[in-house]
């Protein structure tokens, strides 16, 4: 089933008043369960077509549909409440709220919903668990080692059960046997809980696992197939 | 707990996040919001004390003449009836003392030279329950009621005349039917007021010889000055009394009317206080607004990563406002009384002013230890004015941080 469908996206930026393209006539449409990897080098502009894909950044020219909505026609509190409810985003450098403690991070897009807080408690814990942060739940961010705050942003972007995440380069930071130990992490949360990932990466072993991959090159899709044939 | 909380409880998290910082506009809020809450008490404390004791020598706080009577003092100017005032007035319990002058100008001689004088014909016991002049004597005794013949006189008045407890001075003045008269008069007081123009020009002599002088009935005389302490209660009293008052044909005045350069003098030391409090309000103002705005600068990425995940702007809004706001409440928390406490100390112990007591002299016979005062304005206006100006510019780096676009502030580093 198809969630997200993007239309010829083009993205021009302004840089000192020179126009730089960063998506050149992008389509590409995600289905429900896909473990999509966007490769390409730096500036290929794969965290720009992610932004986009997440409404946290719009098109020069190009629609998105989210289940047939066109995210690009969406004010900012729409795309807010959008982001909030159907996303979960994981960054490059964990990006977690630093006076925040694990469990309240991973609790925090839950709040933003309004789930009731023994429900809200009762998942955060069961998905902190999940990646392996059991007893850690009152640490905060800079008590925790870069891959156990990675986990913590993988936990928080998964726990409201979004219907996409999209995960920028979520290994960049990570030494490779905790990129790898993430990455089941990610796979496992697919296949178990049916979350559909959407990772941007110059990773090898991140392109490996994705079962699906998107090569960007210059802002242009220069090849798509399954991993293992990318 | 609601998003609401959430965000209260993440306010709350930040404000400690950098403790020196948060410490050092504590410092500035706590010290400003002591020196207002002090520096009004003192205010109003040496405002109160300094209208208290310039209207104690002689004018009162409402004063009844013959219209006209004030601007040019003549014997045709007179209350007919003192009865009908006195019957308006008996039963006001706001009214704590008042009393009644037959006043005049006049002339005042001996064999060693003369003076012009205002002559003020008074009931002891009326005049002294009303004003300070008892503190005032600085030689001698106030007659009493059942004397006759007796004069107290201004400290310059009995110099320029050059005499002294005993002596017989010569008054004469112009009576209501347009003759000269006058009488001698015993010394029996010589005050010192302070007050330059008093103590070279007041005499005073018994109403009844006054009243004699002028021509005057019993029941005649020129003005009635009334007491009435708690101030708030000065302009009601007024306006009840021009309206009882009004078949009379009497002009009812408040001391500001009668006193305007004592009114125009609180009024300028109250605008030296608010500048006083401006500048105060601004050190505050300036920082509340660095401390937020260094840690919004801090904290860009952060408010990014807070809007990608779907926070709306308005809780961002929220959360820096909220902080703004415990950095002030915690300021007044720690201000407010360490200032009640300082006007507390200075409302018992006072502030010793003998060093400057000429200069005080100019409003009469004041007491050189000035008075702290607490009261609510005290507390409730640097309250207020603390409070909003935290909400004021707590305002603006909320608003920036809520018009960030998540991309922008996720590659801010």
């Amino acid at each position: 089933m198809e969630i997200i469908n993007a239309v010829n996206l083009v993205k021009i930026y302004e840089d000192k008043g020179v126009p730089v393209m960063a998506l050149s006539d992008v389509s590409l449409t995600i289905n429900k369960g896909d473990f999509i990897s966007i490769a390409g080098p730096s500036g290929s502009g794969k965290t720009t077509l992610l932004n986009i894909i997440g409404g946290l950044d719009a098109p020069t020219k190009g629609r998105v549909y989210l289940e047939g909505e066109d995210l690009t026609r969406m004010s900012p509190s729409q795309l807010a409440r959008l982001r909030l409810n159907k996303y979960g985003f994981i960054f490059q450098s964990y990006n977690l709220i630093p006076v925040l403690t694990a469990l309240e991070n991973v609790e925090y897009v839950m709040h933003l919903q309004g789930v009731p807080s023994q429900e809200r408690h009762r998942r955060a814990t069961e998905i902190l668990d999940e990646v392996g942060l059991r007893g850690m739940y009152n640490r905060r961010p800079d008590h925790l080692s870069g891959g156990e705050q990675q986990r913590v942003a993988v936990a928080r972007a998964v726990v409201a059960i979004p219907m996409l995440v999209l995960a920028d380069e979520p290994t960049a930071n990570l030494d490779s046997a905790t990129g790898e130990r993430l990455m089941d992490l990610m796979a496992r949360l697919n296949q178990k809980r049916g979350i559909t990932f959407l990772f941007s990466t110059h990773d090898p072993m991140v392109m490996d696992r994705a079962r699906r991959l998107i090569r960007l090159k210059d802002g242009r899709i220069v090849g798509e197939g399954n991993a293992d044939r990318g | 707990m609601s998003a609401t909380s959430t965000f209260i409880q993440i306010a709350w998290k930040n404000t400690w996040r950098n403790k020196r910082r948060t410490i050092l506009t504590l410092c500035a809020i706590v010290f400003g919001s002591w020196l207002m809450v002090a520096g009004i008490g003192m205010g109003e404390g040496f405002h109160n004390a300094w209208i208290r004791n310039a209207l104690k020598v002689h004018t009162g706080h409402i004063n009844i003449t013959a219209p006209g009577f004030r601007e040019n003092i003549s014997a045709d100017r007179y209350i007919s009836d003192i009865n009908q005032v006195l019957s308006a007035i008996k039963d006001d319990t706001r009214i704590k003392a008042y009393t009644v002058r037959v006043k005049a100008l006049g002339l005042a001689y001996t064999s060693h030279g003369n003076t012009r004088v205002i002559i003020n014909g008074v009931l002891p016991s009326l005049e002294l329950s009303m004003t300070n002049l008892t503190r005032c004597i600085l030689e001698g005794k106030f007659f009493s009621d059942d004397h006759t013949n007796r004069i107290v006189l201004g400290e310059k008045v009995a110099k320029n005349l050059e005499v002294g407890l005993g002596d017989k001075v010569i008054i004469r003045t112009m009576s209501l039917q347009g003759e000269i008269s006058g009488g001698a008069y015993r010394v029996s007081a010589i005050l010192r007021t302070g007050v330059p123009d008093f103590d070279s020009t007041f005499i005073y002599i018994p109403i009844s010889e006054a009243q004699h002088l002028l021509g005057y009935e019993q029941n005649q005389a020129n003005e009635i000055a009334l007491w009435v302490p708690k101030r708030g209660d000065v302009g009601n009293v007024r306006d009840e009394l021009r309206r009882t008052l009004s078949g009379t044909g009497l002009s009812v005045e408040g001391w500001k009317e009668v006193f305007p350069e004592l009114w125009q003098w609180v009024q300028m030391d109250d605008a030296f206080l608010y500048i006083t409090v401006l500048v105060l309000v601004v050190i505050i103002a300036f920082g509340i607004l660095n401390t937020l705005l260094m840690s919004i600068f801090e904290r860009i990425r952060e408010f990014g990563i807070m809007t990608a995940l779907g926070t709306r702007p308005g809780y961002l809004i929220l959360t820096i406002i909220t902080e703004g706001i415990f950095l002030g409440l915690i300021g007044l928390i720690l201000g407010i009384p360490l200032g009640t406490l300082t006007n507390w100390i200075l409302s018992i112990k006072g502030i010793d002013l003998s060093a400057y007591s000429e200069l005080l002299e100019t409003f009469g016979a004041v007491d050189p230890v000035l008075y702290s005062e607490i009261n609510f304005f005290s507390i409730w206006y640097p309250t207020v004015v603390v409070f909003l100006t935290v909400l004021l510019v707590s305002l603006y780096p909320a608003i920036y941080a809520a018009r960030l676009r998540p991309t922008e502030a996720l590659r801010f580093h």
